[in-house]
Protein backbone atom coordinates (compact mmCIF):
# COMPACT_ATOMS: atom_id res chain seq x y z
CA UNK A 1 0.00 0.00 0.00
CA UNK A 2 2.81 1.96 0.16
CA UNK A 3 2.24 5.21 -2.91
CA UNK A 4 5.59 4.96 -5.26
CA UNK A 5 4.94 8.99 -5.66
CA UNK A 6 4.89 9.65 -1.92
CA UNK A 7 7.74 8.25 -0.74
CA UNK A 8 10.63 9.76 0.45
CA UNK A 9 14.19 9.40 1.73
CA UNK A 10 13.28 8.30 5.01
CA UNK A 11 9.43 7.66 5.06
CA UNK A 12 6.58 7.59 2.58
CA UNK A 13 2.83 8.47 3.30
CA UNK A 14 0.05 6.74 2.40
CA UNK A 15 -3.70 6.65 3.00
CA UNK A 16 -5.42 5.90 6.21
CA UNK A 17 -6.54 2.37 7.07
CA UNK A 18 -8.39 -0.10 9.77
CA UNK A 19 -5.05 -0.96 11.39
CA UNK A 20 -3.97 2.51 12.02
CA UNK A 21 -6.55 3.02 15.36
CA UNK A 22 -3.92 0.68 16.81
CA UNK A 23 -1.37 3.69 16.60
CA UNK A 24 -3.63 6.49 17.16
CA UNK A 25 -1.58 8.68 19.13
CA UNK A 26 0.95 8.52 16.79
CA UNK A 27 -0.70 10.40 14.04
CA UNK A 28 -3.65 12.21 15.72
CA UNK A 29 -3.07 15.65 17.14
CA UNK A 30 -3.80 16.24 20.51
CA UNK A 31 -2.27 17.69 24.00
CA UNK A 32 -5.02 15.61 25.32
CA UNK A 33 -5.16 11.62 25.77
CA UNK A 34 -5.88 9.73 22.34
CA UNK A 35 -7.41 6.43 22.08
CA UNK A 36 -8.87 4.47 19.66
CA UNK A 37 -11.89 5.94 20.25
CA UNK A 38 -10.66 8.77 18.51
CA UNK A 39 -9.20 7.27 15.56
CA UNK A 40 -12.52 5.83 14.98
CA UNK A 41 -14.59 8.94 15.10
CA UNK A 42 -12.22 10.34 12.35
CA UNK A 43 -13.06 6.88 10.25
CA UNK A 44 -16.41 7.68 10.62
CA UNK A 45 -15.90 11.37 8.95
CA UNK A 46 -13.75 9.48 6.31
CA UNK A 47 -16.63 7.31 5.42
CA UNK A 48 -19.16 10.05 5.42
CA UNK A 49 -17.58 12.76 3.96
CA UNK A 50 -16.17 10.90 0.76
CA UNK A 51 -14.29 13.75 -0.21
CA UNK A 52 -10.52 12.91 -1.07
CA UNK A 53 -9.90 16.32 -2.36
CA UNK A 54 -11.20 18.96 -0.10
CA UNK A 55 -8.90 17.39 2.89
CA UNK A 56 -6.34 14.73 2.54
CA UNK A 57 -5.23 12.84 5.57
CA UNK A 58 -2.09 10.59 5.35
CA UNK A 59 -0.27 8.53 7.81
CA UNK A 60 3.41 9.15 7.88
CA UNK A 61 5.29 5.83 7.92
CA UNK A 62 9.23 5.19 8.55
CA UNK A 63 10.05 3.41 5.65
CA UNK A 64 12.54 0.43 7.17
CA UNK A 65 9.76 -1.24 9.43
CA UNK A 66 6.24 0.37 8.26
CA UNK A 67 6.20 2.19 11.70
CA UNK A 68 3.54 4.79 11.85
CA UNK A 69 4.98 8.05 13.12
CA UNK A 70 2.84 10.57 12.34
CA UNK A 71 -0.13 11.73 9.71
CA UNK A 72 -0.67 14.82 7.85
CA UNK A 73 -3.14 16.89 6.08
CA UNK A 74 -3.92 18.69 3.11
CA UNK A 75 -6.77 21.22 3.15
CA UNK A 76 -7.69 22.62 -0.30
CA UNK A 77 -9.82 25.75 -1.35
CA UNK A 78 -9.58 27.97 -4.01
CA UNK A 79 -6.68 26.27 -5.93
CA UNK A 80 -4.51 26.71 -2.19
CA UNK A 81 -3.24 23.98 -0.08
CA UNK A 82 -2.94 24.39 3.62
CA UNK A 83 -0.40 21.16 4.81
CA UNK A 84 -0.28 20.47 8.51
CA UNK A 85 1.55 17.56 10.55
CA UNK A 86 1.80 15.52 13.49
CA UNK A 87 4.62 13.34 14.52
CA UNK A 88 4.52 10.75 17.29
CA UNK A 89 5.39 12.11 20.55
CA UNK A 90 7.47 9.67 20.96
CA UNK A 91 10.16 10.08 18.62
CA UNK A 92 13.88 10.72 18.79
CA UNK A 93 14.07 11.95 15.28
CA UNK A 94 10.53 13.28 14.94
CA UNK A 95 12.15 16.52 13.23
CA UNK A 96 13.61 14.86 10.72
CA UNK A 97 10.96 13.17 9.83
CA UNK A 98 8.69 15.72 9.65
CA UNK A 99 11.34 17.40 7.20
CA UNK A 100 11.09 14.44 5.11
CA UNK A 101 7.49 14.15 5.08
CA UNK A 102 7.34 17.67 4.09
CA UNK A 103 9.53 17.44 1.30
CA UNK A 104 7.20 14.63 -0.11
CA UNK A 105 3.85 16.04 0.27
CA UNK A 106 4.83 19.39 -0.92
CA UNK A 107 6.35 18.21 -4.32
CA UNK A 108 3.35 15.81 -4.84
CA UNK A 109 1.12 18.80 -4.01
CA UNK A 110 2.94 21.24 -6.56
CA UNK A 111 3.71 19.20 -9.52
CA UNK A 112 0.28 16.96 -9.65
CA UNK A 113 -2.45 19.31 -8.06
CA UNK A 114 -1.28 22.63 -9.19
CA UNK A 115 -2.43 24.82 -6.75
CA UNK A 116 -1.47 28.37 -6.61
CA UNK A 117 -0.28 28.71 -3.24
CA UNK A 118 1.10 26.04 -0.48
CA UNK A 119 1.28 27.35 2.99
CA UNK A 120 2.43 25.46 5.90
CA UNK A 121 3.27 26.91 9.78
CA UNK A 122 6.36 25.38 11.21
CA UNK A 123 7.25 25.88 15.39
CA UNK A 124 10.74 27.91 15.43
CA UNK A 125 12.17 24.94 16.92
CA UNK A 126 11.97 22.15 14.53
CA UNK A 127 15.12 23.24 12.55
CA UNK A 128 15.25 20.22 10.23
CA UNK A 129 11.61 21.00 8.85
CA UNK A 130 12.18 24.83 8.75
CA UNK A 131 15.52 23.84 6.77
CA UNK A 132 13.55 21.99 4.06
CA UNK A 133 10.82 24.23 3.90
CA UNK A 134 13.48 27.05 2.62
CA UNK A 135 14.99 24.29 0.11
CA UNK A 136 11.83 23.61 -1.88
CA UNK A 137 10.99 27.83 -1.70
CA UNK A 138 8.49 27.98 1.05
CA UNK A 139 9.08 31.58 2.09
CA UNK A 140 8.45 32.75 5.62
CA UNK A 141 5.39 34.95 4.68
CA UNK A 142 4.55 36.19 8.72
CA UNK A 143 5.93 35.26 11.93
CA UNK A 144 4.16 34.74 15.17
CA UNK A 145 6.14 35.88 18.10
CA UNK A 146 6.37 33.16 21.63
CA UNK A 147 3.21 31.79 19.73
CA UNK A 148 3.67 27.89 21.14
CA UNK A 149 3.87 27.37 24.38
CA UNK A 150 6.82 24.47 25.92
CA UNK A 151 7.97 22.90 28.73
CA UNK A 152 9.32 26.38 30.34
CA UNK A 153 9.21 28.41 27.57
CA UNK A 154 7.35 29.83 24.39
CA UNK A 155 8.44 29.28 20.52
CA UNK A 156 7.72 31.26 17.60
CA UNK A 157 5.28 30.34 15.13
CA UNK A 158 6.95 30.52 11.39
CA UNK A 159 4.07 30.99 8.62
CA UNK A 160 5.78 29.88 5.25
CA UNK A 161 3.92 29.85 1.85
CA UNK A 162 5.28 29.01 -1.33
CA UNK A 163 3.52 31.29 -4.46
CA UNK A 164 3.43 30.32 -7.84
CA UNK A 165 4.59 31.76 -10.85
CA UNK A 166 0.96 31.96 -12.08
CA UNK A 167 0.34 33.98 -9.35
CA UNK A 168 3.37 36.19 -9.58
CA UNK A 169 2.62 36.84 -12.76
CA UNK A 170 -0.52 38.46 -11.98
CA UNK A 171 1.40 40.37 -9.32
CA UNK A 172 3.74 41.45 -11.80
CA UNK B 1 -30.48 44.69 28.18
CA UNK B 2 -31.04 41.19 27.80
CA UNK B 3 -28.29 38.32 28.83
CA UNK B 4 -24.88 41.20 28.80
CA UNK B 5 -21.83 39.32 29.27
CA UNK B 6 -20.02 41.97 28.75
CA UNK B 7 -21.12 45.96 29.35
CA UNK B 8 -19.60 48.89 27.02
CA UNK B 9 -20.31 52.85 27.24
CA UNK B 10 -22.82 52.22 24.43
CA UNK B 11 -22.50 48.37 23.43
CA UNK B 12 -22.98 45.43 25.49
CA UNK B 13 -22.16 41.72 24.03
CA UNK B 14 -24.38 38.76 24.60
CA UNK B 15 -24.58 35.49 23.44
CA UNK B 16 -25.86 34.56 19.71
CA UNK B 17 -30.00 33.26 19.63
CA UNK B 18 -31.35 30.70 16.86
CA UNK B 19 -33.21 33.48 16.16
CA UNK B 20 -31.03 35.95 15.59
CA UNK B 21 -30.42 34.63 12.09
CA UNK B 22 -32.85 36.07 10.23
CA UNK B 23 -31.23 39.13 11.11
CA UNK B 24 -27.75 38.04 9.48
CA UNK B 25 -29.69 36.62 6.56
CA UNK B 26 -31.45 40.47 6.25
CA UNK B 27 -27.69 42.01 6.69
CA UNK B 28 -25.98 39.74 3.83
CA UNK B 29 -28.73 41.10 1.09
CA UNK B 30 -28.38 44.48 2.63
CA UNK B 31 -24.23 45.00 2.18
CA UNK B 32 -23.35 48.19 0.47
CA UNK B 33 -19.75 47.40 0.11
CA UNK B 34 -18.16 44.96 -2.03
CA UNK B 35 -14.66 45.26 -0.69
CA UNK B 36 -15.87 43.65 2.59
CA UNK B 37 -15.66 40.34 2.23
CA UNK B 38 -12.96 39.14 -0.72
CA UNK B 39 -14.86 36.62 -1.86
CA UNK B 40 -17.72 38.90 -2.65
CA UNK B 41 -21.25 39.52 -1.99
CA UNK B 42 -23.62 36.43 -1.20
CA UNK B 43 -27.02 35.91 0.39
CA UNK B 44 -26.93 33.52 3.48
CA UNK B 45 -29.54 31.38 4.07
CA UNK B 46 -30.70 31.47 7.96
CA UNK B 47 -30.96 28.30 7.68
CA UNK B 48 -26.69 27.79 7.93
CA UNK B 49 -26.87 30.69 9.94
CA UNK B 50 -28.80 28.58 12.61
CA UNK B 51 -26.89 25.69 12.23
CA UNK B 52 -23.56 27.68 12.50
CA UNK B 53 -24.55 29.46 16.15
CA UNK B 54 -26.08 25.93 17.32
CA UNK B 55 -22.82 24.39 16.84
CA UNK B 56 -20.24 27.29 17.44
CA UNK B 57 -22.28 26.91 21.34
CA UNK B 58 -22.41 22.92 21.53
CA UNK B 59 -18.41 22.49 21.81
CA UNK B 60 -17.55 22.88 25.28
CA UNK B 61 -14.97 24.13 26.47
CA UNK B 62 -15.62 26.52 23.20
CA UNK B 63 -13.67 26.49 20.20
CA UNK B 64 -14.88 29.48 19.24
CA UNK B 65 -16.30 32.40 21.23
CA UNK B 66 -19.04 34.51 18.94
CA UNK B 67 -20.82 37.27 20.64
CA UNK B 68 -23.84 39.71 19.58
CA UNK B 69 -23.07 43.40 19.27
CA UNK B 70 -25.95 45.32 20.83
CA UNK B 71 -26.50 48.85 21.22
CA UNK B 72 -27.73 49.57 24.97
CA UNK B 73 -30.01 52.38 24.18
CA UNK B 74 -32.63 50.01 22.41
CA UNK B 75 -31.19 45.99 22.56
CA UNK B 76 -30.50 46.06 19.04
CA UNK B 77 -28.34 43.58 17.40
CA UNK B 78 -25.84 45.36 14.89
CA UNK B 79 -22.95 42.70 14.70
CA UNK B 80 -20.51 40.31 16.01
CA UNK B 81 -17.18 39.62 17.77
CA UNK B 82 -15.40 36.58 18.12
CA UNK B 83 -12.45 34.62 19.34
CA UNK B 84 -11.93 31.73 16.82
CA UNK B 85 -9.95 28.58 17.30
CA UNK B 86 -9.21 29.14 20.85
CA UNK B 87 -6.14 27.11 21.99
CA UNK B 88 -6.34 26.57 25.37
CA UNK B 89 -3.05 24.55 25.97
CA UNK B 90 -0.80 27.72 24.05
CA UNK B 91 -3.05 30.53 25.18
CA UNK B 92 -4.27 32.00 21.37
CA UNK B 93 -7.25 32.39 19.60
CA UNK B 94 -8.22 34.40 16.15
CA UNK B 95 -10.19 37.47 16.68
CA UNK B 96 -12.79 38.60 14.36
CA UNK B 97 -15.76 41.36 14.03
CA UNK B 98 -18.45 42.56 11.79
CA UNK B 99 -20.77 45.16 12.06
CA UNK B 100 -23.82 43.74 9.84
CA UNK B 101 -26.53 46.60 9.77
CA UNK B 102 -25.46 49.21 7.53
CA UNK B 103 -26.25 52.32 9.27
CA UNK B 104 -24.50 51.16 12.54
CA UNK B 105 -20.57 51.74 10.37
CA UNK B 106 -18.62 54.35 11.14
CA UNK B 107 -20.43 55.61 14.42
CA UNK B 108 -17.43 53.87 16.80
CA UNK B 109 -19.65 51.09 18.11
CA UNK B 110 -16.79 48.19 16.04
CA UNK B 111 -13.72 49.28 18.22
CA UNK B 112 -15.92 49.67 21.42
CA UNK B 113 -17.22 46.25 21.04
CA UNK B 114 -13.72 45.08 20.23
CA UNK B 115 -12.41 46.07 23.20
CA UNK B 116 -14.87 44.36 25.16
CA UNK B 117 -13.90 41.06 23.40
CA UNK B 118 -10.57 41.52 24.01
CA UNK B 119 -10.65 41.72 27.37
CA UNK B 120 -12.74 38.61 27.28
CA UNK B 121 -10.01 36.89 25.63
CA UNK B 122 -7.13 38.23 27.84
CA UNK B 123 -8.64 38.72 31.39
CA UNK B 124 -11.23 36.24 31.40
CA UNK B 125 -9.83 33.20 29.44
CA UNK B 126 -6.50 34.38 30.24
CA UNK B 127 -5.39 34.20 26.44
CA UNK B 128 -1.36 35.39 26.37
CA UNK B 129 -1.66 36.02 22.39
CA UNK B 130 -4.14 36.66 19.39
CA UNK B 131 -4.17 36.87 15.67
CA UNK B 132 -5.89 38.83 13.52
CA UNK B 133 -5.67 38.57 10.01
CA UNK B 134 -6.82 41.26 7.42
CA UNK B 135 -7.76 41.43 3.53
CA UNK B 136 -5.39 44.16 2.38
CA UNK B 137 -7.37 46.03 0.46
CA UNK B 138 -9.61 46.39 3.34
CA UNK B 139 -7.40 49.20 4.87
CA UNK B 140 -9.82 50.70 7.08
CA UNK B 141 -9.90 47.60 9.15
CA UNK B 142 -5.92 46.97 8.82
CA UNK B 143 -6.22 50.99 10.18
CA UNK B 144 -8.57 49.23 12.60
CA UNK B 145 -6.64 46.58 14.42
CA UNK B 146 -3.31 48.80 14.47
CA UNK B 147 -5.06 51.13 16.88
CA UNK B 148 -6.59 48.39 18.76
CA UNK B 149 -2.31 47.61 19.41
CA UNK B 150 -1.95 44.57 17.10
CA UNK B 151 1.35 44.62 15.50
CA UNK B 152 2.16 43.83 11.59
CA UNK B 153 3.86 40.80 11.88
CA UNK B 154 3.55 39.63 7.67
CA UNK B 155 1.65 38.43 4.74
CA UNK B 156 -0.46 35.95 3.04
CA UNK B 157 0.95 36.89 -0.34
CA UNK B 158 -1.91 36.65 -3.03
CA UNK B 159 -3.98 34.34 -0.95
CA UNK B 160 -6.78 35.37 -2.46
CA UNK B 161 -8.13 36.92 -5.85
CA UNK B 162 -10.04 39.60 -6.84
CA UNK B 163 -10.51 41.59 -10.43
CA UNK B 164 -7.70 39.35 -12.01
CA UNK B 165 -5.51 39.95 -9.03
CA UNK B 166 -3.91 38.51 -5.80
CA UNK B 167 -4.08 40.62 -3.34
CA UNK B 168 -2.29 39.99 0.30
CA UNK B 169 -3.85 38.78 3.62
CA UNK B 170 -2.12 40.83 6.30
CA UNK B 171 -1.36 39.02 9.64
CA UNK B 172 -1.12 40.69 12.81
CA UNK B 173 -0.43 40.00 16.57
CA UNK B 174 -1.90 41.08 19.60
CA UNK B 175 -0.28 40.78 23.16
CA UNK B 176 -1.79 42.03 26.63
CA UNK B 177 0.45 44.69 27.36
CA UNK B 178 -0.17 46.04 24.29
CA UNK B 179 -3.50 45.52 24.03
CA UNK B 180 -3.96 47.24 27.52
CA UNK B 181 -1.80 50.83 26.43
CA UNK B 182 -4.28 50.96 23.59
CA UNK B 183 -6.82 50.55 25.45
CA UNK B 184 -5.98 53.39 27.56
CA UNK B 185 -5.28 55.28 24.57
CA UNK B 186 -8.93 54.31 23.17
CA UNK B 187 -10.36 55.40 26.17
CA UNK B 188 -8.48 58.92 26.39
CA UNK B 189 -9.40 59.87 22.59
CA UNK B 190 -12.97 59.18 23.19
CA UNK B 191 -13.37 60.60 26.41
CA UNK B 192 -13.70 64.18 25.31
CA UNK B 193 -16.42 62.70 22.54
CA UNK B 194 -19.93 64.21 23.30
CA UNK B 195 -21.56 60.72 22.64
CA UNK B 196 -19.62 58.74 25.01
CA UNK B 197 -20.04 61.30 27.79
CA UNK B 198 -23.87 60.93 27.35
Amino acid sequence: MRPVYLTGEHVYLRAVQESDKEHAPAWIDSPFPVSQVNAEKIFKQIRETNDERGRVRLIICRKENDEVVGGATVRGSNRSADLKFHMAPWLDDADSLRADALSVLFRWQRNEHEPILIFVDIPGDQPETLEAASRLGLAEGARMTEWIARAGHRVDLVMCQWVSEEVEAVRA
Amino acid sequence: MRNPLLIGERVYLRPLEKYDAELYAKWTVEESERFWEERGRFPVSPLRTETWMTETYESDPPHDVQLGICIKEDDRLIGDVGLYGIDYVNRTAETGSYIGDVGARGLGYGPEAKHLILEYAFEHLQLITLISTVWEPNWRSAQAVRRQGYRDTGRYVGRSMRDGKHPNWLVFQLNREDWLAARAAYREHVAGKEVFRA
